[in-house]
């Protein structure tokens, strides 16, 4: 096995709501070897966003890490005090967001920004700058040096997001975590952002954790893949073995759900029937039961474990077991 | 930025001459001849003939508001009827005394509420947050008047930290701030807590958004993403607010004024309306005016100097 850069192990995570604990994540294992693009799929509200906030450790005030270990280039990120976390921050571990509009601050320059994130480097103003020009000419800024003083609404999403990875980049992590970079922007956008992260990876060999619920770009971009369901890893394998032999009943839903793979003409889109089961005082069971069309009886009655079909594919259900 | 200023700027000499113009037109249309009242009961109707030529009255609508304006702009705001001086020399003499008031008030509203709105933002749902949250309320329902009154009982009369009447000495510095503390005290306390809500309102706000993740996640320091990313932003309301407060502090003055016995705008204004001495009323009203919009239309251009986004938007 290659070394691994991040080792995710049982990590728990609950929400301290008015209505109780909401059980946000439950036994997550996640694993990304160094130089791999891991991708991470499943539909809003399953976990993705608390699993990066676990990671980086900015998760909101009334969650609680209930267990596990995030294991980071051989110490643990849990147990890590705020300042040695925010040393790793922007530096080992980067991350570009979601919506490249709102992720900027609208008040302080491009320049601004990306000198700000330089603070640690002991370098001159004028080799900050020249860096930071460097960095915007790497990702395809034309003319960096007039538009580094603008501010982010005077740029498009696509170049905002452009910004975000080479800001991300700026120290060389060994972990770029993204989280849905290319929701926000339209179909050609996301291809050219794809491409790039793509392109920068390889130059730059750090790993990536690659957060989407579009399929056919964690398809396209990725080593392997993880599918959560509303805070469990369901399936985990690598993209030939999630996409050609998905093991778990979701997997297989969301697969069919794509509508890039739809072959023949429909007017109705496929659907997963059913809602996330509400995550406050759950029950033993399948989490995926009620929205499972071949569900067992044992289903209702324990939590399915983690089965291996081969080495690098498992999948979380009982119909594998029994 | 200098087509903004400019465009600004013009804008709000134009709000001025409408509002001077609406002014004009409101005292005209108050029922009773000005010189009548000046003059008294008793005067003659050739006294009254001659009073209203001196202040043009007798001429057609139309010529008096010409006349007016031709005059505004020559800086002639007529004579004041009862001193016979210059109305222009008598609301310039006074100003400063409403300015520094109104200024210093704002000055200490701003140093303790937005301290105390960004520490109860971050502190939220504390002890201190909801305890400064009650005071502030507080501070927020009570009027200017009614502070002035208690603040001149405990600190003038009872412990006589502070002086109590006036506006202090010509050219002593010191006695003229002594006299300062206790009226800016009264109309300002209101606006620590108005401040405070506000910034704490905006601080919260702007918390949340996601580009304070994105400062975070960069490992930026939490003073700098809070005094830098986030107070930049949240600042922009409470701007905003400051220049239309300093329009409301003008009328808290005037209570203000009135209490302490201080000399200025607010207490000229209420001597000239109850003597009905109309130049007067109309030049100290229109310097009101003037001080609204240019307040108004600084926090506009302080506001665009800080986010661009409304700098490229003009």
């Amino acid at each position: 096995m290659k070394d691994s850069v991040l080792t995710i192990r049982n990590l728990s995570v609950d929400y301290q709501i008015e209505a109780g604990r909401l059980q946000a994540l439950r036994q997550v294992n996640i694993d990304v070897e160094k130089g791999a693009i891991v991708g991470v799929v499943g539909e809003s509200g399953c976990g993705k966003s608390t699993l990066i906030s676990s990671i980086i450790r900015l998760l909101p005030q009334n969650a609680i890490i209930r267990d596990g270990t995030v294991e980071f280039e051989g110490s643990n990120l849990l147990d890590l005090n705020d300042e040695e976390i925010r040393a790793m921050r922007g530096t080992k571990i980067s991350v570009v967001f979601q919506d490249p509009m709102t992720s900027l601050n609208p008040v302080l320059s491009i320049q601004q920004q990306m000198m700000h994130i330089q603070y640690r480097d002991q370098n001159s103003r004028s080799e900050k700058l020249n860096k930071s020009l460097a960095l915007l000419e790497s990702v395809g800024i034309a003319d960096p040096r007039t538009r580094i003083s603008q501010f982010p609404h005077e740029y498009s999403g696509g170049m905002l997001q452009r910004i975000s990875i080479a800001m991300a980049l700026q120290a060389q992590p060994s972990l770029l975590i993204a989280d849905e970079p290319t929701t926000a922007l339209d179909a050609t956008l996301e291809v050219q952002i794809i491409h790039l992260l793509k392109d920068i990876q390889s130059k730059v060999g750090c790993s990536v954790l690659f957060i989407s619920h579009h399929l056919g770009v964690i398809a396209e971009l990725c080593d392997s893949v993880v599918v959560m369901y509303a805070g469990e890893v369901v399936e985990h394998g690598t993209v030939r073995d999630v996409f050609h032999n998905p093991a778990h009943p979701y997997t297989r839903k969301l697969l069919e759900c794509d509508p890039a793979g739809i072959q023949t003409k429909t007017r109705m889109l496929p659907v997963i029937p059913g809602e996330i089961p509400n995550l406050v005082n759950l029950s033993d069971g399948c989490i995926f039961r009620s929205r499972c069309q071949s569900a067992l009886p044992i289903c209702e009655m324990h939590v399915p474990r983690k089965h291996e079909i081969t080495s690098t594919h498992s999948a979380k259900c009982h119909q594998l077991t029994a | 930025m200098l087509p903004y200023i400019l465009k600004r700027v013009g804008l709000g000499i134009i709000i001025v001459l409408l509002a001077v113009a609406l002014l004009f037109c409101m005292i005209h249309l108050i029922p009773g001849d000005p010189a009548r009242i000046v003059l008294g009961p008793r005067a003659t109707p050739e006294l009254i003939a001659a009073m209203s030529a001196r202040l043009g009255l007798d001429l057609p609508f139309p010529v008096q508001i010409m006349r007016f304006f031709t005059n505004l702009l020559r800086g002639d705001l007529g004579m004041d009827v009862i001193t016979n001086r210059p109305v222009v020399e008598i609301v310039i003499g006074q100003l400063p005394y409403t300015l520094w008031l109104i200024f210093c008030a704002i000055i200490f509203a701003g140093l303790i509420g937005i301290p105390l709105g960004c520490y109860s933002a971050l502190h939220r749902n504390t002890l201190f947050d909801r305890i400064s949250g009650v005071i502030s309320v507080s501070f927020i329902t009570t009027p200017a008047f009614v502070v002035a009154l208690y603040a001149l009982l405990i600190f003038a009369v009872a412990l006589q930290w502070f002086p109590s009447v006036g506006a202090g000495d010509r050219g002593d510095w010191l006695d003229q701030a002594m006299h300062l503390v206790l009226p800016v005290f009264s109309i300002g306390l209101a606006w620590v807590g108005y401040l405070a809500r506000l910034v704490r309102a905006s601080m919260l706000e702007v918390m949340e958004e996601s580009h304070i993740r994105t400062a975070r996640a960069f490992g930026l320091s939490e003073r700098r993403v809070i005094y830098h990313y986030a107070l930049k932003l949240a600042i922009l309301p409470t701007v905003s607010v400051i220049g239309v407060g300093m329009g409301y502090l003008l009328s808290a003055a005037l209570l203000t004024e009135i209490v302490f016995s201080r000399p200025g705008i607010g207490k000229l204004i209420y001597d000239s309306v109850i003597t009905r001495n109309y130049p007067v009323v109309m030049g100290s009203v229109l310097v009101s005016t003037i001080l609204f919009v240019a307040s108004t239309t600084m926090s506009d251009l302080v506001n665009a100097w800080l986010d661009p986004r409304t700098r490229s938007n003009l």
